[in-house]
């Protein structure tokens, strides 16, 4: 049976390497996944050792709110608490924070926009520097900066050139003195750093008497963690010790949490290629086995027991699943490097290393693909064994379809139970029973789909298709006939299509909320803005108060702090510019109870949402922890327009709670609305000297800004989802060719009574498009409804409207069918080229 | 070829041994529902000597491929019984029918059935690998010498003409020794020149081996080789003949369908 299995591999070639491919592709999604993410685990690991190398101890600001978020800086007075602890050698005060956004010749910041941009000191002491000069000399002036291998190699800066950096003060020139990698590394994972000495940084950065961090060195035979203990005991419980080898897992770890979310979001469109690449083994060995009755019959006849049958059909999904893994895996290294451009495209450099294949990787994937292979091949082989031996003495027709009205039933009842779930997951919001239900609602439409597909292609394909004479009448009914096999084919294509259906839904929906709420919420008249988490600058809000034709300017900020264990964002702004019955007002947040005014003396502001989960009320009190410490705020008003954040303070509360005093936005109102343009052109020109980098949009350029961002996630995942899309094609393929092989008989006929190969071409191609296009429908209507859902789910969110893009479902159908049509030109070119002779000798 | 086809004079004829070796005790068989049953075997009783070479002929429709699927456990009668030696096989299980197969009953098909994707050499040996069974080597060769492939054991069926395909199949199903060989219009698909060296490998078979042979067939001069024929018609056994000639089967025929 070893040998059966075997020699029909390897008869099958083109079909085996069709059919192996559909497995290498989900199991090189697989392995990419995890090469990509180890890779960059262990590229950072070995950054972070190097950069904290030199520090036994390090002494920060106490923080709640987790590694990474900014702790405030502490007194220069500690350092002498410091330096006095017994067994510290050396001990150097450092600035590390965001804000020095570094600005090229043409204006705009350098390299990412969405990576953080770091203002630091260049330690006086070599041992505790992270960064080591490529070039130039380290910072020892006022005027003079050191950037990063990153920076200077986009922007084509070189020692000696004028850079201009906007800081805490605004936009300054400096002369690049050096040049700087970080560890191994060009950035630090694609953030830019603007170097200073310290007393620089120190202005900079408005921290002026005061550091962010204290490195120190251990006196020989001194151990590190003793050391940090004693540190620890001498700077007080407001400050933190750390050793160096903790601080560098820290930071490894903060990546890695990082990695895991997207690896695990990357995990779940390779197990949907996985699925796909499941159906069409399954679909192809049903065939097979179907095409093989009488052989089977023959093995039962001549004395093999079904185990053996099922055994030889199970070795055979083996080998396959075997050798598809084994390339999968290889394909793997190769699709690491693809999904490493797509890191980049949505904003994170990866410093490159070496390619980490662990063990857990191999074996994931090997038996990942093995086992998808061979748990689809099951109940085929199961059928397999259930012909009975008569059948190699009989010329019995194809086995009957039997069992259909059972499998109906089924499809109903999992219809039912998955509507019931994606119901149930919706009203709850519960992803968990929404992705339960989708995947039911899934299964149970390729189980229904049979039943559907001849009135399908009578309805729909048979009035386009009689225009199309013969070819497209032979191949509708050749769609009709193997219902089953056009019915899997098309399910494998519809789950892909579902999934760009319900994400373009969904992306449509979270477009036209937001439109909506900009509409109401939105009266500013320009937004001010600069991307990530350096913002605009407080002095560059200040400075578009006296230009002309502005009315009014509101600075907002943000900040980070925490109720219970949710680390959370707050956002300040000043009543005045919340209360829709000011003549200055920027957002209107839709206030249910309580007054927004409020905030000015101190109350926080938070959404009905908050309010209802946690059954708040107006005058109630909130207890939370900020980076400066445990507070209590009254709730003073209750907002329904979530699209500004949660919560929100007054921006001298803000003060109050952040050292951090950079404005992310700054919104205008003009003094006429007709001369917005002209107002916009100014600001601009003001911002040019101040804050370049900063963005000037009126509301539409807004929405716009944020409607792209949404569709560079649906980009995003329209891009993971084809992956399924082109396995369900290569299915397409490979049923066609079995198609062709099945029909030789007659195809050979159809050719001997005067079809040429033309014709015979088109045939199959039709066939081909009326799969494909079945299995696109399908999966608008599924994806539609699933997109709803989704949008449903969401409503706390914002997403409250629906929005159905026709247009985009429409070139997805019409773009899948041509694509099922061009998978068919090699199954047509084979039942083209056959011998007429030979095959209507053939059986 | 001719060399072999000559019986070598030291090879000693082996007898009927009057033992059945299969049986069929009031066998019926019938297909569809009440009102439009038909009776493809009607009361059947009939026994099949051990070592000797049967030939169950009848017009079509007559019932003799039915005959034949039970008395191989292939098909399951309505009422009677059929027996393989003493076993019973209509009790047996479906896996004790695959054993019996496997191990006491060999198969020659009208339409070679011969597994494409395997040599002809690799045909042979399956049912013996199938039962994961030795292939006894010295057997092997002599059955495979009988039926003369020469240098084509290593190509495929699609490389093999009809007579040669015929000719691995009888050597497949005489490589495990069975006690019984159904033959199913063995001869049906080949030109009278293949079908009269297969008919004569079969009578050899008997001859030489002691093989016990059932064979099917409505063509008077593959019956001819046969040491007695059963005759069937509408389901039922109605005549008998020993060591027959062509000529005789015919008249025999006519006289029937008189």
């Amino acid at each position: 049976m070893t040998l059966i299995a075997w020699r029909n591999i390897m008869r099958h070639k083109s079909r085996t390497s069709f059919l192996a491919l559909c497995v290498v592709i989900g199991v090189s999604f697989v392995a990419g996944t995890f090469v990509l993410t180890d890779t960059m685990t262990n590229v950072f690991t070995r950054i972070f050792d190097q950069a904290y190398s030199g520090v036994a101890v390090s002494v920060r600001s106490q923080s709640d709110l987790g590694a990474d978020a900014a702790r405030p800086p502490m007194p220069d007075t500690v350092l002498d608490t410091v330096r006095a602890v017994p067994g510290v050698r050396l001990a150097d005060g450092g600035v590390f924070t965001t804000g020095g956004r570094i600005i090229d010749a043409d204006g705009n910041q350098v390299g990412n926009q969405f990576a953080p941009t770091f203002l630091a000191s260049w330690p006086a002491t070599p041992e505790f520097s992270a960064f080591t000069l490529v070039d130039g000399a380290p910072p020892a002036a006022a005027d003079e900066v050191v950037v990063d291998l990153g920076t200077a190699t986009a922007a084509g800066f070189a020692v000696g050139d004028d850079v201009r950096v906007q800081t805490t003060r605004g936009l300054q020139t400096f002369e690049l003195v050096g040049i700087a990698r970080y560890g191994t590394a060009s950035n630090m994972g694609g953030a830019s750093a603007a170097l200073f000495d310290l007393a620089t940084a120190q202005v900079e950065a408005d921290r002026v008497g005061s550091f962010d961090d204290i490195s120190i060195a251990a006196s020989d035979g001194i151990d590190a963690v003793a050391l940090k203990a004693d540190v620890q005991a001498a700077v007080g419980s407001r400050f933190e010790a750390v050793t160096g080898t903790d601080l560098s897992s820290e930071s490894a770890d903060a990546i890695t949490s990082g990695l895991s979310f997207f690896s695990t979001f990357l995990l779940v469109f390779a197990a949907v290629s996985l699925f796909v690449g499941a159906f069409i083994v399954y679909n192809t060995f049903a065939i097979v086995v179907a095409q093989r009755t009488r052989e089977m019959a023959l093995l039962r006849a001549l004395g093999a027991d079904g185990r053996q049958v099922i055994g030889s059909i199970l070795l055979e999904s083996l080998i396959i699943g075997l050798l598809a893994s084994a390339a999968g895996l290889v394909g793997g290294i190769g699709m690491a490097l693809g999904l490493k451009q797509l890191l980049s495209a949505i904003g994170f450099d990866v410093p490159t290393g070496t390619v980490v294949v662990l063990p857990r990787t191999i074996l994931v994937s090997i038996a990942g693909g093995v086992l998808v292979t061979m748990v689809a091949a099951v109940a085929p082989a199961l059928r397999a064994a259930r012909v009975p031996p008569l059948a190699a003495v009989r010329t019995l027709g194809r086995p009957t379809q039997a069992r259909r009205r059972g499998t109906v039933a089924v499809g109903l009842a999992l219809l039912v139970a998955g509507i019931a779930f994606v119901v149930l997951g919706v009203a709850s919001i519960t992803m968990v029973w929404l992705g339960l239900g989708a995947v039911l609602t899934v299964v149970s439409v390729s189980l229904l789909a049979p039943s559907i597909v001849a009135p399908f292609v009578s309805a729909l394909a048979a009035p386009l298709l009689r225009l199309r004479g013969v070819s497209g009448q032979l191949a509708e009914e050749n769609a009709s006939r193997s219902a089953r096999r056009t019915a899997t084919t098309a399910s494998a294509l519809m789950i892909g299509t579902a999934l760009i259906a319900a994400s373009l839904v969904l992306a449509g929906s979270i477009n036209r909320s937001a439109e909506q709420v900009l509409d109401s919420g939105l009266r500013a008249d320009l937004i001010v803005s600069a991307d990530g988490a350096a913002g605009i600058g407080s002095s560059a809000t200040e400075s578009l108060r006296n230009i002309d034709g502005v009315a009014a300017v509101a600075a907002y900020r943000f900040g980070a702090f925490r109720i219970g264990a949710d680390t959370l964002s707050v956002a300040a702004m000043d009543g005045s510019s919340l209360d829709p019955a000011s003549p200055t007002v920027m957002l209107d947040l839709d206030v249910v109870a309580g007054s927004i005014l409020a905030v000015d003396g101190g109350g926080l502001a938070v959404s009905k949402r908050v309010a209802d989960d946690h059954r708040w009320e107006v005058g109630d009190t909130v207890a939370a922890d900020f980076a400066s410490g445990p507070q209590s705020l009254q709730i003073g008003a209750i907002y329904t327009t979530t699209a500004f954040g949660d919560y929100v303070i007054s921006l001298a509360t803000h003060a109050s709670l952040f050292a951090d005093s950079t404005d992310a936005v700054a919104f205008v109102r003009t003094a006429d609305t007709t001369q917005v343009a002209a107002v916009q052109a100014l600001i601009t020109e003001r911002l040019a000297t101040t804050a370049p980098a900063a963005n000037v949009q009126d509301r539409e350029e807004y929405a716009g800004a944020l409607r792209a961002q949404v569709n560079q996630l649906l980009t995003l995942v329209t891009a993971l989802v084809l992956l399924a899309v082109v396995i369900a094609l290569l299915g397409v393929l490979i049923t066609m060719l079995l198609a062709v092989l099945e029909r030789t008989h007659e195809l050979g006929l159809l050719r001997a009574i005067g079809m040429d190969r033309a014709g015979i071409r088109s045939m199959v191609r039709w066939e081909a498009a009326i799969i494909s296009t079945f299995g696109a429908l399908l999966g608008v209507v599924l994806g539609v409804g699933l997109g709803y859902a989704l949008m449903r789910t969401l409503r706390d969110q914002g997403v409250s409207t629906l929005a159905m893009p026709y247009r985009s479902l429409a070139v997805m159908v019409v773009l899948v069918s041509v694509a099922g049509v061009v998978a068919s030109i090699y199954p047509a070119r084979r039942a083209a080229r056959l011998n007429v002779l030979k095959a209507i000798a053939a059986e | 070829m001719a060399a072999v086809l000559i019986p070598h004079k030291d090879v000693p004829t082996v007898e009927p041994t009057g033992v059945a070796a299969s049986r069929m005790v009031q066998g019926v068989k019938t297909y569809g529902a009440a009102d439009a049953e038909v009776r493809a075997l009607d009361d059947v009783t009939v026994s099949f000597e051990s070592g000797a070479f049967t030939a169950i002929m009848g017009p079509s429709g007559s019932g003799k491929s039915t005959l034949m699927h039970c008395l191989a456990g292939l098909d399951d009668l309505t009422s009677g019984t059929v027996y393989v030696g003493d076993e019973n096989v209509t009790a047996m299980k479906e896996r004790a029918r695959t054993r019996l197969r496997r191990e006491r009953i060999g198969f020659i098909f009208q339409a070679y059935n011969l597994i494409p994707t395997l040599t002809a050499i690799e045909n042979i040996v399956l049912p013996k690998r199938l039962a994961h069974r030795q292939v006894d080597e010295e057997w092997l060769d002599t059955v495979v010498a009988q039926v003369n492939l020469g240098n084509r054991l290593d190509h495929t069926p699609s490389e093999l003409s009809g007579g040669q395909q015929q000719r691995v199949a009888v050597a497949r199903a005489l490589l495990s020794r069975p006690e019984l060989v159904f033959a199913d219009e063995p001869t049906g698909n080949l030109d009278s020149k293949a079908g009269a060296e297969i008919l004569r490998f079969l009578r050899r078979a008997v001859d030489e081996f002691g093989q016990t042979i059932v064979m099917v067939s409505h063509d008077p001069i593959a019956a001819s080789y046969a040491d007695r024929i059963v005759f069937l018609a509408d389901g039922r056994v109605i005549d008998e003949m020993s060591h027959p000639t062509a000529d005789a089967i015919l008249d025999h025929l006519k006289a029937l369908s008189a």
